[in-house]
Order: C-alpha cells, then structure tokens, then sequence
C-alpha cells in the first residue's frame, strides 16, 4: 500500500486510527503490528513470512547479546546472527538476479534467473533492523524485552516501505511509554506535516514527473538540448518531491501515532557544495552509512588517504544500496569523486564563491540525476551529450507551455521559502486551515482522477 | 473525556481535519454503487469477489483500491477540479489527450512506432495478390490531427497521418489507394471531425465517400440533396479520457435512411437510435461494431467492406448505390476470407481504416489467414 492513495487516506487510515485511539495504551502497540503487517502484505501477501522471521532473528538475536554481556565470543555470535540474516536477505532478493546477470554475460554460461519481485522496502528495514542488533551490542540501547513492541518498531508502517530510516534509539522510549506516548500537539503537527507531504507528492512529484516519463517513452537520445534540459529539471523535482513528500508523510503519519521520527531532507537544492548536498539529501540514510560503515572503518582518523578508501566503500555501497545494477554503482563512485574533489581541495573554493558553487552543484546533482535513473549506459551517454552539445531533436516548446507553472512552483518550493512560510505560520489556524484544505482537496481530485501516481522506490 | 474536549478546542486544525476526514470516509462509505461512469464512459471497477488465488498473485488488494477510487464520493467533481487546477497551471493535455484550439481534442502520441502498420501494408499487399482480378480499394482515412492542422497547437505530440499515408502510397500498388486527404483538406472550414471523438462527422465521412465513388467510376449523391438531422451534446472517446471542465460538446449527425441490417439473421434498422440518448451517441451507427453485417440497397454490385469505425458512418450513403453491402470487423472474424469472397463474387472490395487504428491494428493479418 502507498500513503498517496484514496484507499489508504480513506480507509486504511481513519480505521487504524480510530482503532489505535480508542484501545488501552496496552494495546496499542500490538494494534501498529497487525496494521503494519495488513500495509505490508498489501501489496505482496507473500513476502508477510520475510517480516515476522525479520523481527524474530533480530529480536532473539538481540536477546542473545543481552543475555551474554561480557562473554565477547557469544555477543559476536548474536550479533553476526543479525547481520548475516539481514544483509543475506538484502543479497538474495535485491542483488541475486543482477548477479547471474553479469555472470551470464561474462562467463557465458546461461543460468536461470530467479526473477522474485524485490520485497517493497526491504533496504529500509533491513538497515533498521541490523542497526538495532548492532546498537544492542554496542551498548548503546538495551534489548528490547517484549516482542510486541518490538515488531511495533520493526513493522511500523508509516517508515515502512521508503523511510525515512528510523532506528531503535530514535522511537525506544516512546514504545515502551505509556501514557502520555498520544498528545494532541503531536496530532495537531502531525496533520500538517502530513497534508504537506501529500501535496509535495501528489501535486508537485506527479506533475512535473509526467514529463519525464514523456521524455523517457520518446527515447533520452531524441530529445533536444532544450528538453534534455527541461526533462532533467523535472526529473530532479519528481524524485525530491516525491521521496521528500513520502518521508514528511511518514514523520506526519509518526507523530499522530505519537512517534517523532527523524528528519529526511533539509532543502537539499539550495546546497552550496555536494558536501552540503549530502548532509541534506536523505540524511537519515547518510547518517546510517556515517554511523555503521564509515566511523567503524576509521572515518577521518587514520590519515587522508585511509580516508578517501573509507569514502570510496561508503559511496559505493550506497549506489549499490538505490539498486542492483552499474548505473547505480556509477552514480555512488561520481559522488565519491565530487566529494573527494571537494575534501581536497575546492570546498574552501566554493565557500569563497557562493554563486558559481550554487551553480556548480546543481549541475552536478541534475547530472547525477541523470545517471541514477538511465540504467542503459548507452542511452546514459547518449543524454548526457544531449545535455552538453548543442543538438536538435524533440523540441522543448509544447513541453515548456505544459510544465512551465508547475516546474516554477517546485522550484520555489525548494527554497527556504517554505520552511520560512512553515516558522511564520505554523500556529496561525486562519492561514494554515484553508492551505491545508486548498492541498487536501486538490490532492484528492489528483488522486480521483489519477492518471499519473508512480511509486519510484521500487528498486531501493 | 470532558477534558479532552476542553483541550481540543485549542486545536482546530485537529478538530476540522479530524471531521473532514471522517465525514467524507463516511459518506463515501455509505453512498451508492454505480456501475458505470457517464462522464467517463467505462464500467467502474465492481468489488471484486475474494480468492486466495487472487491474493496470492497479487490481483485481489489493486481490485480493492480501484473500487474505492471508481466509487468515491462525488467522483465526477473532483474530476472536475483537477481540470480546472490542471487548467490553471497551463496544461494543455490529460490522461493521453492533447489539447487544441477551439476545443479540439487529439490523441497523444509522444512516439510512434510504425512496425505494426507497415506490416499492415504488406497484408493488404498478399491480400490483393490473390484477388488482383477484383476492384480492391484502401482507403486509409487521416485522423483529425492530420487534416485540422491549424487547431493543432505548434508541436503538439500528435499522430503524424501524412507520414503513414505517404508510406502506403509508395509501397502499395497506386491504383488502389484512394487519397482522401486532399478532399478534406478543401473543406477544414466546414465541420468534418469531431471536437471531442476520434471520429470524422458524417459530413467528413461524406467527402471521402464521394472521392471513393469517384475512384471506382460511380455517381455520388450531391451533398445539396442529402438532408443531416442533428443531435445536440455529444461528448465522444476523447472527452471520456480528458475529462476537461470546459469541453465544447459535438453536434452529432446523420442522414434518415429506412435500410437495414442483417447482424447474425436479425433484421433492423442501420441507426440504433437509443444509443442517441446515451453517452456513447456515435455507436448509433451501423448499430456498433458488428463482427459481420450485410446491408441490401437500392443500387448494383455487391461490396464488402473490411473496415473498423470510421466505417459506420460512411456506410449509408453508399446504400443507394449498392446491391449489397457487406461489412467485416476484422477483430471478430475467424474464417477465411477467401471463401465469402467467391461465394458471393463481390465487385468492389474496400479496406477502410483511420490512420489511428491501421498504425496499430493487428487483426488485418488474418485477411491472408484460414483459407
């Protein structure tokens, strides 16, 4: 199940939320696990196994580690328990068939591929999960001693499926809180993030998204310089929107069932350097790469040159991590290389010209854009000579008429004029009810009427 | 309980989205079931019957979200609102339907891809291989977009006709092709497509009938002697997908006529004139799409057409002319050809096609199949 969704608002929702209301605070986590695991199996009923055996493994697993503090031997055995599980998990099913790809295509041989759907958001929660074990082992947070709130935490459907990743620690002292975990300020906020969410989804990600999709079906190597151009402005405001607007949801979604997840993105576009641009694009993925491969590789403490080795395996595996193909693995290795460039020497460059570093960056994401979504490495060059040589091609002009109002609405609602607008008024009820009602009901309408509701994290 | 009414009050955004939710999760739940959309013209999604195999393949929960949405409350007004939003934000395009001036609606075609109707021509090529002792004629009939070209906005995505026809005339036997493009062009300023369908009007269908009968050595009516009666709002096909708030309905139109047709032994009138009530008003035609019909006129000669529905209303005027006029969808036939053709020694042999469908069509290779 998706959040933009007539189902889900109208159905799924308002009866889990009544639900989760009324029952005893005892309850209410045993109520977010069976909702959690009804979303989840929604859309793929078989893949409902994967997710109890998900939360036994790490539970026990945690247990485990729990039970044999200061035996090294037994915790490392908890733990590797975890880790095998999860990331073997993420192989089978996310990489498994790209690698018999590669083998049949070097080695000759012809093995069968599995071709199993990819479970929706297994990246995420495997990632959640493992986390837990390995904080647990850390000493970081306890083990977690009831399994109900475990799942809870494991299966909770608002992050479920695209994030943002919420780790254990973040949500521990809510699930085991009991009263008091519900507060009207929390609903009253959690409405508003929600109903922002929804309209950077639905009005924004889908409306400037039909065009890219124009440009993909026409083929990325007849476009013209202009409409390449115009195809990956859009393009870059699809994908901020949507996968902004889904995790803003999920932090809404959060907070009106008492939970305050982390922020996701932080304005990403108004960036001065792809330093910057990292720190505020899918934050809680970085801070996970940052937290549980980077620091534990040495981070910056072992000299530069172990460092750049340290960001060259984390910027890797995060390609990887988009997805199981070279494209992927391409667009992590040129952001390792950008932000390599920058370590050494242009960030104190860029910092001293904010205007060309502004500049720099978005053509440096808009073309990183571009590798992350055309997996054909033919088609890929092929665009990206469009983007830089003057060639004629699919015309721009009906395109530009089309998506002229909206690609100018997403680019101002990439600035920090929203998040002004946000401070300004957050509490002012004349001004914030009829915005959220002017989002809502025209999200509704778009998603009546949807001709155009993709949901792009397939392959994460 | 009396205190959280208290508090609540400090919180209306909570209190008015909390009963704007739920009053319309409720009224939607309670309001009443239609079968199908008018304004869309299409069966709305029926809830669907449980199966585990269904479940299990994934087939069953989309079912579930598509009655919800096709059934939603007051689904025609916010279908509505997103055109009037679309409208605002400058959107000359929904759901695969172009814009253009005066209300003119096109399909969109953002690539188009000539595999299947070149191999088309090559059928109807083998076709008339074997029957070159007969009067074959194609008529490939250019959708509005290649014939209005000044409603056509400049650069709209839209079918390139002169294209394809320009391909049928080298690599078809050019005693054959009948050109109607030139007829229609001569009369852009009369109303001879559609606005809202991706049918020609009967008064198009009528030029390209005159040059037909010109092509084959036949006498037309005069237009001057053809009486059009009309039919007020008619919003065809196109309309149905777009959905614009501020569409300017057809005026649809035809001319009397008592013939009948013969659709599987049952003898009635060519006009189902019900259908003039309904949505659908163009499927009055030749009653729909009939697999095979036969028409007896009042004239010489036997044809038969291979057509889809730019056929209907092209048709009746060709009833005076004709002995028999025989009409075969292609879609529905699952016997050869061959054997209709010389059980009744047909004189005239017409394939009429809009450009739109022979682009795409794939029932044209059974022409050359089961004999």
């Amino acid at each position: 199940m998706i959040f933009s969704n007539i189902f889900f608002i109208f159905r799924f929702l308002t009866i889990v939320l009544f639900v989760y209301y009324i029952v005893p605070y005892k309850y209410k986590n045993g109520v977010i696990t069976i909702a959690s695991l009804i979303f989840y199996s929604w859309g793929e009923v078989k893949y409902f196994p994967i997710m109890i055996a998900s939360t036994i493994v790490d539970f026990f697993s945690s247990q485990y580690i729990e039970k044999n503090r200061g035996n090294k031997k037994k915790m490392k055995r908890g733990l590797a328990c975890s880790v095998i599980f999860n990331l073997g998990c993420l192989m089978f099913f996310k990489y498994t068939d790209f690698f018999i790809t590669n083998i049949n295509s070097f080695a000759g041989t012809s093995i069968p591929l599995l071709n199993i759907p990819l479970p929706l958001g297994i990246s995420f929660y495997t990632f959640q999960t493992m986390s837990y074990t390995i904080d647990v082992y850390r000493e970081k947070v306890p083990a977690e001693k009831n399994i109900i709130n475990f799942s809870a935490f494991v299966t909770m459907f608002p992050q479920l499926i695209a994030g943002p990743i919420v780790l254990y620690s973040d949500i521990n002292e809510k699930l085991n809180t009991h009263e008091g975990r519900i507060t009207l300020d929390a609903i009253n906020e959690g409405i508003k993030l929600f109903i922002f969410g929804l309209g950077k989804k639905v009005l924004i990600a889908n409306n400037v998204g039909a065009l890219w999709t124009d440009i993909e079906t026409m083929g990325f190597a007849a476009v013209s310089t202009p409409l390449a151009w115009l195809g990956i402005i859009a393009y870059s405001l699809q994908i901020y929107f949507d996968f902004s607007g889904y995790s803003l949801m999920a932090i809404g979604l959060g907070k009106m069932l008492g939970f305050d997840f982390p922020m996701n993105f932080n304005l990403p576009y108004i960036s001065k350097s792809i330093t910057e641009f990292w720190r505020r694009w899918h934050i809680t993925l970085s801070s996970w790469f940052r937290e549980y491969v980077y620091i534990p590789l040495g981070g910056n403490r072992k000299g530069l040159k172990r460092q750049i080795l340290n960001m060259l395996v984390v910027w890797f595996l995060t390609g990887f991590w988009h997805g199981a193909d070279w494209n992927f693995m391409l667009w992590g290795l040129y952001y390792f290389l950008l932000l390599t460039v920058e370590k050494i020497f242009l960030l104190d460059w860029l910092k001293k010209h904010p205007v060309p570093a502004r500049v720099y960056t978005l053509l440096a994401i808009a073309v990183g854009w571009a590798i992350f979504y055309i997996t054909d490495l033919g088609a890929l060059s092929g665009f990206i000579v469009k983007m830089f040589s003057l060639s004629g091609g699919v015309s721009a002009g009906y395109y530009l008429r089309n998506y002229f109002v909206s690609i100018l609405i997403g680019i101002l609602c990439s600035t920090s004029l929203t998040t002004k607008f946000w401070e300004k008024y957050k509490n002012n009820n004349l001004i914030m009810i009829p915005v959220l009602t002017a989002i809502f009901l025209l999200s509704i309408a778009y998603l009546v009427d949807s001709t155009y509701n993709p949901f792009i994290y397939f392959r994460f | 309980m009396k205190k959280l009414i208290e508090n609540l009050k400090k919180y209306p955004v909570v209190i008015f989205f909390g009963v704007l939710l739920y009053t319309l999760a409720i009224m939607d739940l309670f309001s009443p079931v239609q079968e199908r959309s008018e304004l869309e013209n299409r069966s709305l999604q029926t809830f669907p019957k449980f199966s585990w195999e269904q479940l299990f393949n994934n087939e069953y929960t989309p079912k579930i979200e598509d009655f919800t949405e096709d059934h939603f409350i007051k689904r025609d007004t916010w279908i509505s609102l997103k055109s009037i939003s679309e409208s605002l934000l400058g959107k000359k395009e929904n759901n695969g339907v172009v814009y253009g001036e005066d209300g003119y609606l096109f399909t969109k075609f953002v690539t188009t891809d000539y595999t299947q109707m070149k191999k088309n021509v090559g059928y109807i090529n083998k076709f008339m291989e074997r029957h070159s002792d007969r009067k074959v004629s194609v008529l490939l009939a250019p959708t509005a977009p290649g014939v209005m070209t000044d409603k056509v906005l400049n650069g709209s995505p839209v079918i390139d006709t002169d294209y394809i026809l320009d391909y049928v005339t080298e690599n078809i036997d050019s005693s054959v092709l009948v050109d109607v493009r030139q007829v229609l062009s001569q009369h852009t300023d009369e109303y001879i497509y559609y606005r809202t369908d991706h049918h020609w009007t009967t008064l198009g269908a009528f030029y390209a009938y005159s040059e037909y009968m010109e092509t084959v050595g036949r006498d037309a009516i005069e237009k001057d002697n053809l009486e059009f009666v009309e039919v007020e709002n008619f919003l065809g096909t196109h309309y149905s997908k777009s959905k614009n708030y501020d569409v300017k309905a057809d005026v649809l139109s035809y001319i009397e006529s008592d013939a009948q047709i013969d659709i599987n032994g049952e003898i009635n009138s060519i006009y189902e004139k019900e259908k003039l009530d309904v949505r659908d008003k163009y499927a009055m035609f030749l009653r729909g799409n009939p697999g095979k019909a036969t028409i007896k006129g009042n004239g010489t000669g036997k044809i038969m057409i291979l057509k889809d529905s730019y056929a209907n209303c092209f048709v009746p005027f060709m009833i005076d002319s004709y002995e028999q006029i025989d009409i075969y969808d292609m879609r529905y036939i699952t016997m050869g050809l061959d054997q209709f053709i010389e059980a009744e020694n047909y004189d005239e042999i017409l394939f009429l096609y809009n450009c739109e469908t022979f682009l795409s069509d794939k029932d044209l290779m059974k022409i050359n199949m089961f004999n």
